[in-house]
């Protein structure tokens, strides 16, 4: 899956915002499911990390790629969410019995395969070890190449070689643990 | 380099392909983006006029450059709220067995959308129809030309219903929410609370009932009143089940998700 970036770097002209939500939204989307954000909460995050963009639009100034620039947005709004969900789950099991993770009963929508698959994917990339993960969601699910991710993260190029090669490994591990368990569940 | 197995790679792929907004969700964060950009942009051309026209008060009152932004935003409102979320939520909860599909919304939210910014900024602009332009290079737009696409936008969306003095109550329902929200975020709570019980009292079919709920809940919650504050909340969960959007009045008001 690719991402597609409005704009190479060093651009001239003014970005237009409704054609930069319209390219990113999923890219977000998927940023901020994958950094581990709630489905419940994925709606709100990707408002916060639009109205930034939008704030900040006119001083993006082509130095990194679109893609780039909005990726550190989704982190860092990423990291609020986790932070928050986090605290808000520790004040809620002070006061009550109330699971974790999202305590809704399945709805009907949920049972169809997509979302078992998307369910699945996000489990297993839950398990991976942050640095991993990002390296991994970056290549394998949004397309983008290792040397451009390296750029993305601010790591080496041979670090994230290392790191995919690594966050392939383990995937392809517990992948084995989910087929065992489930069974049919994943193939 | 060590590559991933056929099936593991399988998983990846299709849960990549799950892994996305739906129609739906897409309209309603563009509605939400819409209102919060209006809010902040601190539009005191969008405040609700006592029995006014909110969509001739919002272009009498903006810059150039916020009527750009206006035209943008009512088109997202619009067809986001209203398309989207009325069309996308409603009907692809309850309307499936229309065989429509359940991206209908989103894509009447699309096409709602993208004639209104044509209108309103193209026009004037000499830029491409249905694409509004960047904040950065908006200050040349004739506020003239704004002035029609928030019409235009409703008819588009076949939501407005045109009062007599010639603005459309989808034009002063944007306006009564996003002076709520903006009180709300400027800590006035109770002018939040004054704005949604107009709102409530003013227009017959409301568009956005939802969203002013969650908003009174909010509002109620912020001015000290956590107990009717989660009354309304549980009010708006019965009326509307299942629906997202929440959080910040569930956070706010100490609710559970």
């Amino acid at each position: 899956m690719a991402v597609a970036d409005a704009l190479p770097t060093g651009r001239a002209i003014p970005l237009d915002f409704e054609a930069v939500y319209e390219q990113q939204l999923g890219f977000v989307w998927r940023t901020l499911a994958a950094a581990g954000v709630p489905e419940s909460r994925l709606e709100d995050a990707s408002q916060d990390v639009f109205v930034i963009v939008h704030g900040k639009l006119a001083e993006f100034e082509g130095r990194s790629k679109l893609t780039t620039w909005i990726y550190a947005i989704a982190r860092h709004v990423a990291l609020d969410y986790i932070r928050k969900v986090s605290r808000e789950r520790r004040r809620q099991r002070a006061f009550a019995e109330v699971p974790d993770g999202e305590a809704t009963a399945p709805s009907p929508e949920e049972e169809a395969g997509e979302v078992q698959a998307r369910r699945v994917l996000l489990e297993l990339l839950e398990r991976l070890e942050p640095g991993r993960r990002d390296v991994f969601v970056l290549v394998e699910i949004e397309g983008i190449p290792v040397r451009e991710v390296a750029r993305m993260l601010a790591i080496k190029e041979n670090t994230a070689w290392s790191r995919l090669r690594l966050a392939r490994s383990d995937l392809e591990r517990h992948a084995a643990r989910l087929r065992a368990r489930d069974g049919e569940g994943l193939r | 380099m060590s590559e991933l197995s056929h099936a593991t790679r399988d998983v990846v792929t299709e849960g990549a392909r799950a892994l996305g907004p739906s129609p739906s969700a897409r309209a309603r964060i563009r509605a939400g983006v819409a209102a919060r950009i209006s809010a902040a942009a601190g539009g005191a051309e969008l405040r609700p006029e006592p029995g006014g026209d909110g969509a001739a008060t919002a272009v009498a009152g903006g810059s150039a450059a916020g009527s750009a932004l206006k035209v943008w935003l009512m088109g997202l409102l619009a067809a986001g709220i209203v398309g989207g979320v009325a069309a996308g939520w409603f009907f692809g909860r309850g309307g499936r067995q229309d065989g429509a599909p359940a991206s209908a919304g989103f894509e009447a939210a699309n096409r709602g959308s993208k004639p209104a910014a044509g209108v309103g900024a193209g026009a004037n602009h000499g830029s491409k129809p249905g694409v509004a332009p960047a904040p950065t290079v908006s200050g040349t737009r004739s506020p003239a030309g704004g002035a029609s696409a928030p019409r235009r936008t409703s008819r588009g969306a076949g939501a407005g219903r045109h009062t007599s003095r010639g603005g459309s109550d989808l034009d002063r329902e944007v306006a009564f929410l996003t002076g709520a929200r903006r009180a709300l975020q400027s800590g006035e709570p109770a002018r939040a609370l004054a704005a949604l019980e107009r709102h409530r009292r003013e227009l017959r079919a409301p568009q956005m009932a939802r969203e002013a709920a969650l908003l009174r809940a909010e509002a109620l919650c912020a001015a000290g009143r956590p107990r009717e504050g989660r009354r309304a909340l549980a009010e708006a969960d019965a009326r509307w089940p299942g629906a997202p959007g929440s959080a910040a009045a569930r956070a706010l008001c100490g609710a559970p998700e």
